[in-house]
């Protein structure tokens, strides 16, 4: 187990590595100046600005610069802010994020929940209709379709929620609500099917013959082994997420590090941009591993096959 | 201001993201957020603020569009620092609500004879923020910070371009000690100019010329203009809340040490940071924002609105054509090209964003000219509105040229990019009978070929004016400006530019101006499309507003009347 887990590790940090360099050199493809107010500038003035950036060495130079600042963690400082390190810019924004992404997770996974059980249970019935009508609305109409509708009806038309900004747990609730919608969405249909197959398995008929109540082969039999693939999707449903929370935290005035990232690009701030793009890639990175590493305690057929090797 | 880059129909007041810009960003589904984990709970929040949701009677919000870039006045150039700046801050001069340099850290100025040595004197009793006075050398240090060649200051030459010495310093030929400034006391500086500029007591106003304390300055270190507590202020305000990069809201509260303190009706102005366009317009009309610019089509949505306003800016869209281009080098083709399409329509139909058609090079905006006339007045519209007449050039410049040039015309791609790019290319092909190509690349990719004059015939940039005077127009069609990038040259255009640059006859100096314009527009240099207007919403309660052209947002005259 250790020995795989080691391996994994290593893997882990070549594809950090990997992204690391190919982001970093596609970035040298965008067109236009990081310098700002360089429309202005003669080419003059403008070599001379960049030289201060260390942009007038070659690309391997600055390369081998950017990456030995990288090991000593190091993320540098933005071109856009001043000089303000990309590490503080990040830390300010990273917990405003990860605090709607796991409220949206948490509200997306209870609904899904619930919506899919109520499916299965009561199959064709008008309950299972409904839930399917909700989970397919959930999946086909893109946040930023519901971030402004959410915005302008409920809250500027109804006023039950504040119109954007984030002062308040209050505030968070309408953004969060409209993030969950594609995982509640998901986890309601996948639930759904998942349960239906569960309940017809000769193990549930056994549990119902033994005289169970209907309530405890739920629990105990069929949602149990109906969550196990669940574990599966999570991860993919989590970089779906990304972005939403990209365009819900534009629409909602939101201090978090997607919105943030979407100026970042516009501006050419590279260190931002790879301050960034190496956030979420470990992010990505160490949930497959812990992922790989969870199915290898789950599932002894996994992890004797990573022993063989 | 600066940062605004330069195209048409692009975001007005700051760096607004139109939704189509954004969506294209997210659309390419880049790597995800963190989204695992416990994050601490109220921590994230902002905690209301400096205002909350709605407002005080003595305190106005408003809408900021991005987060503030850098604070730090030898180094900013962007329009949303500039709209925070401009109330922290204060030059020898400040422009009043017409636009006019009124004294300010300044008592006043002493102007020689030859008008190329100004003398300011400092007023009694001003003191930055930490009751430290405000010196003759707070400005000599900022200014020779802004020249300094490892400052990299971009905007370095609003101060080289007209100070003598300046420029030399800057390039690195020489040291800080060629610099025409002297502080014979603490109260006293004077500033030896290049040649006569009438405009110079407005550019003190403008934030790189704004004073910076060398002790505090020092102290700071990197750290310097992050935040509130890492800035001193001389200026009506200082910033409570808020830091440079940073998501949540500035805020700005009226400064006790300020000498005019008691011109200053606004005590809490809560500087909001919305970039949707649509989410403003929502909390416009919810009450929690006092003003907010309009972009796109919220423009014709809202242009019948009481609380619409619009202001058109010194800022020229203007076509290129490259003359070094076979086909490009006749004149009629040129004029033909300059004259066959309908502005109108352009701007009314295709744009509908404000924008206004231009006729010449010098925006209306530019308010020095002739007399009591604006140069735009006193020059009047020099492209002959006769679209039809058009194409009689085009025929006698094709006989001319042999053949019918094969051109391609080059677009950036921004929000309105393909839209113009169709206009035009349809323009052309009724009104001349001429088929020109499209090629449409990136905004910043246009940009790049432009600088670089790998283009035939551009339309998607313009230029915006750095001070009230025609000189920031006419000067970049010198045949060796480096922002002449359309190979236009004319003996007599340079000799009547470079002698207004250098005489001492303002009258001499506009009607040289005025005449190179006219032979700019007679040899089809360049061609204006429109003059580019910002709109947005004010709520009828905010009196007092007063943007600066060349500058930023000025709170310092707001009022707020009969709000309840």
């Amino acid at each position: 187990m250790l020995k795989y887990t080691l391996k994994r590790l290593v893997n882990a940090v070549v594809v950090l590595f990997i992204i690391t360099t190919a982001t970093w050199f596609l970035m040298q493809l965008l067109p236009g100046s990081p310098i700002q107010n360089a429309e202005k500038l003669t080419a003059e003035q403008e070599a001379q600005v960049g030289e201060q950036y260390n942009l007038d060495k070659p690309l391997p130079v600055q390369y081998a610069l950017y990456m030995t600042g990288l090991v000593r963690g190091d993320l540098g400082n933005s071109y856009l802010y001043g000089g303000t390190p990309v590490t503080s810019i990040i830390l300010d924004r990273l917990p405003v994020s990860m605090f709607l992404g796991t409220q949206a997770i948490v509200v997306g996974l209870v609904v899904g929940l619930f919506l899919g059980i109520v499916g299965a249970l009561k199959q064709n019935s008008i309950w299972d209709s409904g839930a399917a009508f909700l989970a397919v609305l959930g999946v086909s109409v893109p946040d930023f379709v519901l971030a402004p509708l959410a915005q302008y009806w409920l809250g500027l038309k109804l006023g039950i929620f504040p119109i954007a900004f984030f002062e308040s747990w209050w505030h968070s609730v309408l953004p969060s609500l409209v993030l969950s919608t594609v995982v509640a969405a998901v986890i309601a249909t996948f639930t759904r099917t998942e349960m239906l197959e569960v309940l017809g398995q000769d193990y549930v008929t056994l549990a119902k013959a033994k005289g169970l109540s209907k309530l405890a082969v739920v629990l105990k039999h069929v949602l149990r082994n109906s969550m196990i693939p669940l574990v599966t999707i999570m991860l993919p449903l989590t970089a779906a997420l990304v972005t939403g929370v990209l365009i819900v935290e534009t629409v909602f005035s939101i201090p978090g590090l997607g919105e943030q990232f979407v100026r970042s690009i516009f501006e050419k701030d590279f260190p931002i941009i790879m301050g960034t793009t190496i956030l979420f890639s470990v992010f990505f990175v160490a949930s497959y591993l812990l992922q790989d590493i969870l199915y290898g305690l789950i599932d002894p057929r996994i992890r004797v096959a990573g022993n063989r090797e | 201001m600066a940062i605004r880059r330069v195209r048409p129909g692009k975001v007005l007041v700051g760096t607004q993201l139109s939704r189509r810009d954004f969506l294209k960003i997210s659309g390419t589904g880049l790597a995800g957020a963190a989204l695992l984990g416990t994050a601490g709970c109220g921590s994230v929040f902002e905690g209301g603020g400096g205002g909350g949701g709605t407002m005080k009677t003595d305190t106005l919000n408003i809408n900021l569009t991005a987060e503030v870039p850098d604070l730090n006045s030898v180094t900013t150039t962007d329009s949303v620092s500039f709209n925070v700046l401009t109330n922290l801050m204060e030059g020898f001069y400040r422009l009043d609500q017409n636009q006019k340099p009124i004294p300010a850290a300044a008592e006043g100025v002493e102007i020689s004879s030859d008008e190329l040595t100004y003398t300011f004197t400092l007023r009694d009793g001003i003191q930055w923020s930490n009751g430290d006075p405000v010196t003759s050398q707070d400005f000599k240090y900022a200014w020779l910070r802004v020249l300094n060649p490892e400052t990299a200051a971009t905007y370095a030459y609003i101060i080289s371009t007209f100070v003598k010495g300046a420029d030399e310093y800057n390039t690195d030929k020489a040291g800080p000690e060629a610099v025409a400034i002297e502080t014979p006391d603490d109260k006293t500086l004077s500033v030896e100019l290049i040649s006569k500029s009438p405009f110079f007591l407005q550019l003190t106003s403008f934030a790189t010329y704004f004073p910076q304390q060398q002790e505090f300055v020092e102290k700071m270190g990197d750290e310097y203009a992050r935040d509130g507590d890492s800035l001193l202020y001389n200026g009506p305000y200082t910033m409570t809340a808020g830091s440079t990069g940073g998501g949540s809201t500035v805020v700005l509260q009226k400064n006790e040490k300020y000498w005019d303190k008691a011109n200053v009706a606004v005590k809490t102005i809560n500087g909001r940071i919305v970039k949707d366009n649509d989410t403003a317009i929502n909390l416009y009309e919810g009450g929690e924002l006092a003003l907010t610019g309009l972009t796109g089509d919220s423009v014709k949505q809202f242009k019948d609105d009481p609380d619409f306003f619009r202001t058109v800016e010194p800022f020229t869209v203007y076509g290129r054509l490259n003359q070094k281009v076979p086909g490009l080098d006749n004149l009629n083709i040129r004029k033909a090209l300059m004259i066959g399409f309908d502005r109108e329509a352009l701007t009314d139909q295709i744009l509908q964003d404000g924008s206004v058609p231009a006729y010449g090079f010098v925006p209306p905006a530019i308010s020095p000219g002739h007399g009591d006339q604006t140069f735009r007045e006193a020059n009047g519209d020099l492209v002959p509105k006769d679209v039809d007449s058009a194409r009689a050039l085009w025929e006698k410049g094709v006989e001319e040229v042999g053949e019918e040039p094969k051109l391609t015309m080059l677009f950036g791609d921004d929000s309105t990019g393909r839209d113009v790019a169709t206009y035009m290319k349809d323009q052309y092909k009724t009104n001349l009978g001429a088929d020109l190509d499209v090629e449409i690349v990136t905004f910043d990719a246009a940009l790049d070929r432009v600088d670089a004059e790998d283009y035939e015939i551009n339309y998607s940039f313009g230029w915006i004016g750095d001070y009230d005077d025609p000189m920031t127009f006419m000067d970049l069609y010198l045949s060796d400006s480096p922002f002449n990038n359309s190979f236009f040259e004319n003996a007599e255009y340079d000799r009547l530019i470079e002698e207004a640059q250098t005489t001492s006859d303002l009258q001499l100096r506009m009607q040289n101006m005025l005449k190179a314009e006219r032979i700019l527009i007679e040899q089809a240099g360049t061609v204006p499309v429109f003059y580019n207007a910002v709109s947005g919403l004010i709520k009828p309660y905010f009196k007092g507003y007063t943007p600066h052209p060349f500058g930023g947002d000025d709170y310092k005259y707001a009022k707020i009347e009969g709000k309840s």
